[in-house]
């Protein structure tokens, strides 16, 4: 004979299975002596807590111990109370204080999108300087302060042009070993 | 206007007071059995009842409230055993002269109290924080299995399997003392 697991046993003692498995445990229990003692040991269990529910601790005196807990309550919502009353009163300035942070946001989403060009221009003036473009047979470059850059003629050029348009210098090499036409052009902004 | 205010508030203190008297010895007595000492018990009890009446909006329906109140009580209790780890039953030998018993109880009922009491607490004590939450709150509070799983959500399957081992532990526990 296949018993009922132990868990399916203190379910069934309880109350705590379905309709269908609680009717094939209950045939298999109302057959079975070890099934039925174990079915009455959980069922004593069980009545064993619920004779307990309305007992207090032996050593304990419930109306002192209630009045200092019902005390005790109101002191600790007192005090949470006292806690939450700052808040709520900084409340209303919330909204007063969102208005310069708003303009704020606003302001310097302003400044950020202010067109590029007229940020480039006034770089020059704070820089204190001029650009100065440079084009020799040496090669090409650009100077200011002091600090630049060249691009230097390659060693086995053989034709070399250099031209000056305006604010950009150009130059063109022939490789005489390869043939190769390098074109560079630096622009001054 | 303070006139107006007042009946109101005594209003609302007066709801509070009867919330506090109606529940106060239900929830101490389910959190004594999870954590099994007064005085952890008594110190839970009223952080339950301070976290419950912080919100009290939600006291209006008072059959929920009670519900809601159980449900805050087992989850106090279960944080509580899981901080401490086990629970801090005190020994027979060391409990104070018994206060609360009454002086006509007999000597014979005395002992017999404090058998049952410590069978009881020796088998909770046998159980995990979330299978003795489950046990309580069937078999002592009487709830259904679907309720017990919503106190301490969690799945119905899941709050019977913590009921079946509860008892099986519990079971194996009574059979050796026995022996």
């Amino acid at each position: 004979m296949k018993h009922p697991a132990e868990t399916a046993l203190a379910l069934y003692a309880g109350g705590d299975l379905g309709w269908w498995t609680r009717l094939g445990i209950g045939r298999h229990v109302r057959q079975c002596g070890p099934c039925r003692r174990q079915v009455e040991e959980f069922r004593t269990v069980c009545e064993m807590l619920q004779a307990e529910r309305e007992k207090l601790p032996p050593n304990l005196e419930w109306s002192e111990a209630a009045a200092a807990m019902r005390a005790n309550i109101r002191l600790g919502i007192a005090a949470g109370e006292c806690v939450a009353e700052p808040e709520r009163m900084r409340s209303p300035w919330r909204p007063a204080l969102a208005l310069p942070v708003l303009l704020l946001i606003v302001a310097g989403w302003i400044l950020q999108s202010l067109p590029p060009a007229a940020k480039r221009a006034s770089a020059p003036e704070r820089a204190g300087g001029a650009l100065v473009l440079d084009a020799s047979p040496a090669g090409i470059g650009v100077e200011r302060d002091g600090r630049g850059f060249q691009l230097l003629r390659p060693a086995a050029a053989e034709s070399v042009e250099v031209s000056v348009r305006g604010d950009s210098v150009r130059s063109r090499y022939v490789d005489s070993e390869t043939g190769q036409v390098t074109i560079s052009h630096v622009y001054a902004e | 206007m303070s006139e107006a205010v007042e009946p109101v508030l005594e209003d609302s203190l007066a709801r509070q007071n009867r919330f506090i008297s109606e529940n106060l010895r239900r929830i101490f007595l389910l959190v004594y059995r999870m954590v099994g000492n007064v005085a952890d018990a008594q110190d839970l009890t009223q952080e339950v009842f301070v976290k419950a009446l912080q919100r009290r909006d939600q006291l209006k329906d008072e059959e929920k409230a009670a519900h809601w109140l159980s449900r805050i009580a087992t989850n106090t209790a279960i944080d509580f055993l899981r901080r401490h780890g086990r629970l801090a039953f005190c020994e027979l030998d060391d409990m104070p002269e018994q206060a609360g018993s009454s002086p006509l109880e007999s000597p014979e009922a005395r002992v017999l109290r404090a058998e049952r009491e410590a069978i009881l607490e020796g088998g909770l004590a046998t159980l995990t924080a979330r299978e003795r939450a489950a046990l309580l709150l069937r078999d002592v509070e009487g709830l259904p299995a679907e309720e017990v799983a919503r106190h301490m959500a969690c799945s119905k399957a899941t709050v019977r399997s913590h009921i079946a081992n509860a008892r099986v532990k519990f079971r194996r526990y009574l059979s050796r003392r026995k022996t």
